[in-house]
Formats: C-alpha cells, sequence, structure tokens
C-alpha cells in the first residue's frame, strides 16, 4: 500500500465525510505522481497547498466554530472518539490506568461512606449517644441495670435511655435447629433509636418484667430467610431454646443493629433493679440514650457526672471512679475500624492521584506527537480556546470510559471487598455502590477531562504551539515545557508511590511481628466449634455438664484426636469473660478496683489440649471438678505476678466470681495466652473447673488437638458431637490457626490494599518513567547520534539516558520521604512492633522503587545506544 | 435553469473530456494541460459539488484502492440537462462572439 504522507492523515478526518474518501485519495494520488515527476521539494509545497485548500473548502471546524458551541462540542468528542480509533493502544493503556484507579476508590468510598460518613438509620441519629461508666484506667466500661435506672430518673437532659446485652439462642423451628444471635433489650430500645416495626408493634412496658419477657421481634432478613416473609408470623409463637417465644413484631428493612451487628432477633430484657443480675456491680449491660433536642452533648455529659458523684458517694464500694462517658454513636461504633478505613482511603486517593498524573502525562506526550495537527488548525483559523476545548473533549472520551469501566470493576471487588472485612463490623448491610458514589466519580472523570485539555495547552503557551506557524513534524518539537512538566508529574508519582510503598511496609512487618508473637498456645492442629446444651432436656448444670462431658468423651474417641475439652471462651476468639478477682489475704478495701482477669470456665484437658505450658504446680485433673472443698484453680503468670508479687502463688487463695463458694485455692500457674488480640499482651487469665460456677451455661466450645491435618477428621469430630444430641446446633466450626488469623482480619485487609495500591502505584510510576525517558530519547536521536558520531562511547549514552531518570526518581524519593516521614503517623494504630519511621521500611522502599526507576530507564537508554549515528543524522 | 459560472464550464468540460473516468485528479489534470490553469483538488471538488446540487452532473463513489492508499475514488458524470445547459450558454456565446474576431467561430 502506498505511503499516506502524515498531513493526509491530519486532515482526512476534518474533511466533509462525502468527498473525504474521494479528496484524501486524491491527494494521495497527486503527491506520488509529483513525487515521481517534479521531485520531493515541489511535491511536498503542492501537498501542502492542496490539503490546505481542501480544508478552506470542506474542512469541518472552522465553520463548526462559527455554528453552535453544543454542536462543535458534540463533533470534538465525535473526532476525539476517532483519534482514539485511531491510536487505540494509547487509549487503552489511558482508560485502564483510569479504571485501575477509579475502581478500587468507587469500592473503597462505597465501603467507607456508610461506615463513616452516612448517618446511622435511625431517627435523628445526631443525638444517639453511648453513656459509658469510667473505670479504674479512666477508660469507658459497660453498666449495670441499677445504674442505667438511676440515670434514667435523674438525667433531665436525656429523653431516653435504653440498654441492651447480647443473647445466644436457638431457634429450634421446623426440624432443623439454628443458633441465632440476637439482643435482649429494654422495652424502649427501638423507641429511643426512634425505629418503627415494619410489621406488628414494639415491646411494651409490661413485657419488660421478669417471666412476662416471652415476645420476641425479629429483623427484616430472619423473617424473610426463616419465616418465608409470612406476615401472618406476628401473633404466632415459635420455639426458641424449645421454649415458645410469641412474635410481635418485625423489623424494616433498612434496620441495622449497630451495637449488636449481628442480632437477628430481640427480646425484652425483663429485668428489675432488685434481681441479683441487675446489680451496679453486674456490669454487662450496654447503654444507650437520646440527648434531648436542644441541648449540647457537653451540657448532659455535665450533668451525668453530677448524678455520678451522687452515685459514688452513696455507693462508694461499687464505683471504680467517678463519671460517665456520653460518646456519640457512629463515631464510637466505628472508633475501632475508623483509623484502618481512613487510611485506606487516603491510600486508594493515591493511586487515584499517581493515575491522573500518568494520563495527563501520556496525554502531554501525545500532544507533542500531534503538534503538527494543531499547528494545522491553528492556520485554519482556530483559537487556542478552540483547541483546549477540542483536547478536553478527547479527554471526556476517555475519562468517561475509564470511570466506567471502573465502576464495573467497582461492583466484581465490593463483594469480595464486604467478605474480607470484619465479622462484628456495623453497618456492612448499608455497603452497596450507590448513586452518589458513581456522580461523584463522573465529576472526577470531567475534572480529570479538563486538565488533559488544559496542562498541555499551559505547558505550551511559551511555546506557542497553537500559533499559526507551522512544524514539519513531531520530531522536530517536545521543547523544555514540556519536559519538564512531564518530569514533574513523574517526580510527583514516584513520591506518591513511596508513600504507598512505605505503607504497606510498615503494615506487612507489622502483620510478621504479630504472627511472630508468642501466643503462650499452640494453636496449630486444633479444631475448635461452638456447641449447645439448652432446652426442657437440660433443666440444671448437672445434665449439662452432663452433656458436655458426654461431648468431650465422645470427640476424644475419634480416631485422630489426641487431646479433648470444652471451654467457654477462646482466646483471640472475639468475647473475653472480665472479672475482679481478688487473693484472700490481702482484703482489698475498694472491690471495684479489683484487677480484672479472664475466667476460663474447662471441662477435661484444656491447657493440655491447648498446650498452654503450666510453669509452676500443676494442671487441673477430673477430680478437682468434684473438689468442692478447696475449689482448684489455675492461674496466669501475669495474674500470680499481680496477685502476690514477689510469693510462691500454690495454694494461695483467691476469689472465684460467681462461684457457689468465694474462695478457690491455686493449684498451678500457667503461661500467658494472648487473649484480646495478638497485640494485647494483657495475659490475666484463671482457669476453673465450669462444675463450680453458679448459673447455667448453654453454650460452650469444644477444643480438640487433632494429629495431622485438622481437615481430615473435622467431619468426624462433627458427627461425634452431633451423636450426643442432634437437637443442638453446632456452629464456629474452625481450625485454632483461623481463629487465630481472624483476629487480624482488619490488618490483613489493610495490607492486602495497601500492597494492592503500592503494586499498582510503583507499576504506574515504573510507566511514567519509562514513557518521559523513551519520549526524550526519540526526540534527541539526533543529538545522541551527534555524540556517538564525535566520540561518546556506550556508556557515556547509558548514562545520559540514566542520569535523567534517576534524577526524576531521586527527587520523587527525596519528596516522598519527606511524605513518608509526616503521613506515615497515620498508620500508627494499625502498627504492631514497628515505628511508623522504621529506617528498614524506608529505606527498602527506596531501593524498590529505585530499582525499578533503574530498570524503567534500561529500555530507553538501550534504545539510545543502538542509534546508528549516520541514520540518526540523516533523519 | 442556473447559468454556468465560467470556473464551472471548465470543469464541467474537463469531465465531458476525460469520459467515464472522471474524478479529482483526472480532472485536474485535463484542465493543467489543456487549459493551462492551476486549479487546486480543493477548489476542483467545491466546484464539482456545486455542480452537483445545480443538478448539472451526478456522482458516484467508486472501489477502494490501494495506489490511493485505500481510499476510493468518486467519478463524476454529466447529466443530459447539465448537456443541455452547456450547449444553451455556449451558443448564446457563440452567437455573441459571431463576426468578432475573438477565436469562437463555429466550426
Amino acid at each position: 500500500m502506498t505511503r499516506i504522507p502524515r498531513v493526509v492523515r491530519v486532515i482526512e478526518p476534518l474533511i466533509r465525510p462525502d468527498l473525504r474518501d474521494a479528496i484524501a485519495g486524491d491527494l494521495v494520488e497527486r503527491f506520488a505522481a509529483d513525487l515521481e515527476q517534479r521531485g520531493a521539494v515541489i511535491a511536498h509545497l503542492h501537498l501542502w497547498r492542496e490539503a490546505f485548500m481542501a480544508l478552506r473548502h470542506f474542512g469541518r471546524l472552522p465553520t463548526a466554530q462559527r455554528v453552535n458551541p453544543v454542536r462543535s462540542f458534540v463533533s470534538d468528542v465525535r473526532y476525539g472518539l476517532r483519534v482514539l480509533r485511531r491510536t487505540p493502544s494509547f487509549a487503552i493503556v489511558c482508560i485502564t490506568t483510569l479504571a485501575l484507579a477509579i475502581g478500587p476508590t468507587a469500592a473503597i468510598l462505597s465501603v467507607v461512606d456508610p461506615l463513616l460518613f452516612r448517618p446511622l438509620p435511625y431517627g435523628r441519629p445526631d443525638r444517639l449517644a453511648f453513656v459509658w461508666e469510667r473505670g479504674g484506667n479512666g477508660s469507658p466500661i459497660t453498666t449495670g441495670y441499677s445504674t442505667i435506672e438511676d440515670v434514667r430518673a435523674r438525667a433531665t437532659t436525656l429523653a431516653s435511655v435504653a440498654a441492651v446485652a447480647s443473647w445466644q439462642i436457638t431457634l429450634s423451628a421446623t426440624g432443623n435447629p439454628e443458633r441465632l444471635e440476637g439482643a435482649r433489650v429494654t422495652w424502649n430500645y427501638f423507641r429511643t433509636l426512634a425505629v418503627p416495626m415494619m410489621l406488628g408493634r414494639d415491646f411494651t412496658r409490661d413485657e419488660d418484667a421478669q417471666n412476662k419477657n416471652t415476645v420476641v421481634i425479629l429483623s427484616h432478613r430472619l423473617w424473610v430467610r426463616r419465616f418465608n416473609a409470612d406476615s401472618s408470623i406476628v401473633g404466632r409463637t415459635i420455639s426458641l431454646n424449645e421454649n415458645q417465644r410469641t412474635v410481635v413484631g418485625v423489623l424494616p428493612p433498612d434496620y441495622d443493629d449497630v451495637i449488636n451487628p449481628t442480632a437477628q432477633i430481640f427480646t425484652p430484657l425483663g429485668y428489675v433493679a432488685t434481681l441479683p443480675w441487675a446489680c451496679r456491680t453486674c456490669r454487662h449491660l450496654t447503654a444507650v440514650a437520646r440527648v434531648r433536642d436542644g441541648v449540647t452533648f457537653e451540657r448532659s455529659t455535665a450533668e451525668l457526672n453530677q448524678i455520678s458523684s451522687q452515685l459514688v458517694s452513696a455507693f462508694p464500694k461499687e464505683y471504680p471512679s467517678v463519671g460517665f462517658f456520653l460518646n456519640p454513636l457512629q463515631q464510637d461504633v466505628m472508633r475501632e475500624a475508623r483509623p484502618a478505613l481512613l487510611a485506606i482511603l487516603g491510600a486508594v486517593m493515591l493511586v487515584l492521584l499517581i493515575a491522573i498524573a500518568n494520563v495527563v502525562n501520556l496525554h502531554l506526550a501525545q500532544s507533542i506527537r500531534r503538534e503538527t495537527e494543531f499547528a494545522v488548525r491553528a492556520a485554519l483559523g482556530a483559537s487556542g480556546w478552540r483547541l483546549i476545548q477540542q483536547l478536553i473533549a478527547e479527554g471526556l472520551g476517555v475519562a468517561l470510559a475509564g470511570a466506567g469501566l471502573g465502576l464495573v470493576l467497582a461492583r466484581v471487588m465490593l463483594p469480595a471487598l464486604v467478605s474480607r472485612l470484619p465479622a462484628k463490623l456495623a453497618r456492612t448491610g448499608a455497603i452497596h455502590l450507590e448513586t452518589g458514589i458513581v456522580l461523584t466519580l463522573g465529576i472526577v472523570a470531567v475534572l480529570v477531562a479538563i486538565v488533559i485539555g488544559l496542562v498541555p495547552a499551559i505547558v505550551a503557551k511559551r511555546r506557542a504551539l497553537y500559533s499559526s506557524e507551522m512544524r514539519s513534524g513531531a520530531r522536530h518539537g517536545g521543547g523544555t515545557g514540556h519536559a519538564r512538566a512531564r518530569a514533574a508529574l513523574v517526580v510527583g508519582e514516584i513520591a506518591l508511590a513511596l508513600l504507598l510503598l512505605t505503607g504497606a511496609g510498615l503494615l506487612s512487618m507489622s502483620l510478621v511481628k504479630l504472627f511472630d508473637v508468642d501466643r503462650g498456645f499452640d494453636a496449630h492442629n486444633v479444631i475448635t466449634m461452638r456447641f449447645q446444651s439448652s432446652g426442657p432436656r437440660y433443666p440444671n448444670n448437672i445434665a449439662i455438664l452432663a452433656a458436655r462431658r458426654r461431648v468431650v468423651a465422645t470427640a476424644s474417641t475419634v480416631p485422630g484426636v489426641v487431646d479433648a475439652a470444652a471451654v467457654t471462651i477462646l482466646p483471640l476468639g472475639g468475647g473475653l469473660d472480665r472479672y475482679g478477682v481478688m487473693a484472700m489475704d490481702k482484703p482489698q478495701d475498694h472491690p471495684e478496683r479489683a484487677p480484672a482477669a479472664t475466667g476460663y470456665r474447662v471441662v477435661g484437658d484444656y491447657l493440655k489440649t491447648m498446650r498452654i505450658r503450666i510453669v509452676a504446680g500443676r494442671d487441673l485433673t477430673d477430680a478437682d471438678a468434684r473438689d468442692t472443698s478447696t475449689r482448684p484453680v489455675v492461674i496466669s503468670a501475669s495474674l500470680a505476678k499481680v496477685l502476690w508479687p514477689g510469693e510462691n502463688p500454690i495454694d494461695k487463695r483467691m476469689s472465684i466470681p460467681n462461684s457457689r463458694k468465694p474462695w478457690g485455692t491455686v493449684v498451678g500457674v500457667a503461661n500467658d495466652v494472648r487473649q484480646r488480640s495478638l497485640n494485647d499482651d494483657d495475659g490475666r487469665a484463671f482457669y476453673y473447673p465450669e462444675d463450680h460456677w453458679l448459673f447455667p451455661l448453654n453454650e460452650s466450645t469444644l477444643v480438640a488437638r487433632v494429629l495431622g491435618d485438622p481437615s481430615a477428621v473435622l467431619r468426624a469430630v462433627r458427627t461425634a458431637v452431633t451423636s450426643v444430641d442432634a437437637s443442638q446446633p453446632i456452629v464456629d466450626v474452625r481450625t485454632m490457626d483461623d481463629v487465630v488469623s481472624r483476629s487480624t482480619a482488619q490488618r490483613q485487609l489493610a495490607l492486602l490494599l495497601f500492597a494492592a495500591f503500592a503494586g499498582l502505584a510503583v507499576l504506574l510510576a515504573a510507566a511514567g518513567v519509562y514513557g518521559v525517558l523513551a519520549g526524550s530519547v526519540s526526540e534527541r536521536t539526533k543529538e545522541i547520534g551527534v555524540r556517538t558520531a564525535l566520540g561518546a562511547t556506550t556508556l557515556d549514552t547509558y548514562a545520559l539516558v540514566l542520569r535523567r531518570g534517576l534524577g526524576m526518581a531521586g527527587g520523587g524519593l527525596l519528596l516522598g520521604l519527606v511524605g513518608a516521614l509526616a503521613a506515615t503517623r497515620y498508620l500508627q494504630a494499625l502498627l504492631f512492633g514497628v515505628a511508623p519511621t522504621d529506617p528498614t521500611v524506608l529505606v527498602g522502599s527506596v531501593a524498590v522503587l529505585l530499582l525499578v526507576s533503574f530498570l524503567a530507564c534500561l529500555i530507553p537508554a538501550r534504545r539510545a545506544v543502538r542509534i546508528e549515528p549516520m541514520v540518526a543524522l540523516r533523519q | 435553469m442556473d447559468t454556468i459560472g465560467e470556473l464551472e464550464q471548465l470543469v464541467l468540460l474537463a469531465v465531458m473530456q476525460t469520459g467515464d473516468d472522471a474524478y479529482g485528479v483526472v480532472v485536474q489534470t485535463a484542465i493543467r494541460q489543456k487549459a493551462r490553469r492551476d486549479l487546486t483538488l480543493g477548489t476542483i471538488y467545491k466546484t464539482l459539488s456545486r455542480l452537483e446540487t445545480k443538478g448539472i452532473v451526478t456522482s458516484e463513489l467508486g472501489e477502494p484502492t490501494a495506489e490511493r492508499g485505500g481510499r476510493a475514488k468518486r467519478y463524476y458524470r454529466v447529466t443530459a440537462a447539465g448537456r443541455r445547459a452547456l450547449q444553451h450558454q455556449l451558443s448564446a456565446l457563440r452567437a455573441m462572439a459571431a463576426g468578432l474576431d475573438v477565436g469562437l467561430e463555429a466550426p
């Protein structure tokens, strides 16, 4: 096929469509004939004249400008699309770059928005707050029922105060027992939140009393899932723990319980102040209050503190210190997740910035290549503004396509992201790709397009890119303005990439250190599952404990099981039973200031199964369960140190909360274990036989140590547990390794996202370095040719290119280091065992980026080295 | 009937001269060789499209060819009406020139 002169290519799209082929073809034919008959110079002169006249008569844009700005914009967009179609690889790179940034941005925004920013789905949510007591160390703690009653009666600044406690129950309808998470609430709970029922009615005051609390309210999800959205369910009874309870209401679909995110069923608390478990020190309730309209939180807090002083002077031994916290509901619910969410949001914004910088950079390079076209158009009378408009229109095509593709990506990412969020996180049900977010990103895309249009124009201003002067070809161009702007963009990209890389490095180091922590137990090859013993068949503790022993014994007989035991809670399992404990020989005048420790009630060889080392004395035995006189207990080393510093704790006596008799005897000291989280070193704990516990406990967790791969034995163990009582549901079947891993879910998610973003950022920055250098090498072909001809060696040429590339990298890294030193402290809450300015991480990140930049330099450098001086000079 | 301008006459005659093969470059070459006038392709196409709207010529797109970089030619043909209009105009010219030594005598 004949060579098509560049000028024909440039003007062709501008020619009236019906004559486009005819004229362009004729120009080509004429040019070929002229070239043959009259030589290159005349042929080119003729061609330019012909092209100019063809445009004058049939070019569309100069006239369109006079006609109608809207139509000219539409034609700009159409022209932009044609330009993109002509350079598909350029378009694909730009669109993909934007999509890879906009997709995650949309997904992260979709997660963060309902969690941190959107108001909670209650009436006037800004008036709702938690009421916490002040603990001995000044931190907020939960509340006892009597205290809540007093606050409700005395606080004039609170419109209402409700209390809520968690509730686990077995729904035994239709032969398929199911373990449900629920909540026990005071009758005014939903009224305090200002949530109306979708079906039926709310609880009444009368129903919130002992033995009268036989009614339940269902969440919308449970109603749909278990009762087929049958509205006649209201007024019917359902079987819970094999007791009958009447459904009185169903919550609306958008109801989201932020206090108990997993709660699906609600029942009245049924307390009165005289009940033993309604005492001031029975702090198992969460209080939520509605502050009266027009009252500031400060004023209400002041009133609450006054009430606290009164209570403390009336009951000095029942409060650890004076004061209440009144914490806005949403802020408090997201207290723990907030730092991670904000860090991830920040990270994705950096990625978006890098991507935009990269696309602008690509367009800058492209505008150099298109100089001839712009010159022609300027010659035909297009104003500078008109050409900027044209570039914006083209940018709009890229930006909107990128945003569209990005949103598709976000749709795919979002479910995966939600499934990786910590299970107990509130508001995850409200995470959707909202119209608002789509619109926001649409606006971002338009802004990107405007930047794409303006930046080349601003940069080119001094060089009069759009002047009527005609340039002979693009190779000629690419002056210092462009080069400087492109280099500046790349420097910025590298700086931002360093921020992300440092963040990812710090997070991964934290996670490594966390998993390196001595947990105090051996999580490998341990199976865990929660099982119940509830209903009429288990009327008392004797029956429950007998069943529990049977479960442990049956599980022990499964081939492959080495040890088995039952325990009330698992370390790192998410829930802790904390009690104040005292040494008998050291009477505390203030029981509420007694040191708190986690109580594990065990059946069987729990410490042995978990491989928790005994450091003094002995482990618990089966006989200890029946020993009601001494009541043996094993304590952790750190608890021993607190209760009896410098003394031998063996045979000392300590208080056992909620025991049939108040004092137990220490028979052994066990190693500390990580309980709340891997980064929390509070190892205070005590272990004692469940037989000594006062209250019935319907639930326990089986732990079984197996030989080899736990998954191979898991099914058999489960079957064994079921064989004891098939009517009791089994939940949370998992390995102990999994329990440990889940306890770091939030960190793992943060790390995963940071690593992905950092990888993307490094890639984009490398592409930026490569692009600028490749551009500069092809622009300087002639220069490099001359240098080579004058004796520059291969090494000199390498140095020439590398100096430029590594100069950009160095500038970016320097800028990035300053930024990293300033910004990484925002990650503090997510770090463990590593300082935000950890030199290893900083140096490592710098090294990675330097290496990547170096590699990005190599390809253009090799190309420069291969330039043949003669070929370069002839160009 | 519209009158035909001087430039239009030139182009029209060139189209007739080149017969079935009348497209931009050919017309341009014919005018260049016979009339010694150097018209750009843009001017020629402008004239042709004016003639087309007057119904004096018609055009159709040919097949794309390789030597034109895969671009099609647009072939022009004079309509019967065009021929009559030209005859009419030329005979008026001849009548006016009769007896004058301006080189436009009837053959």
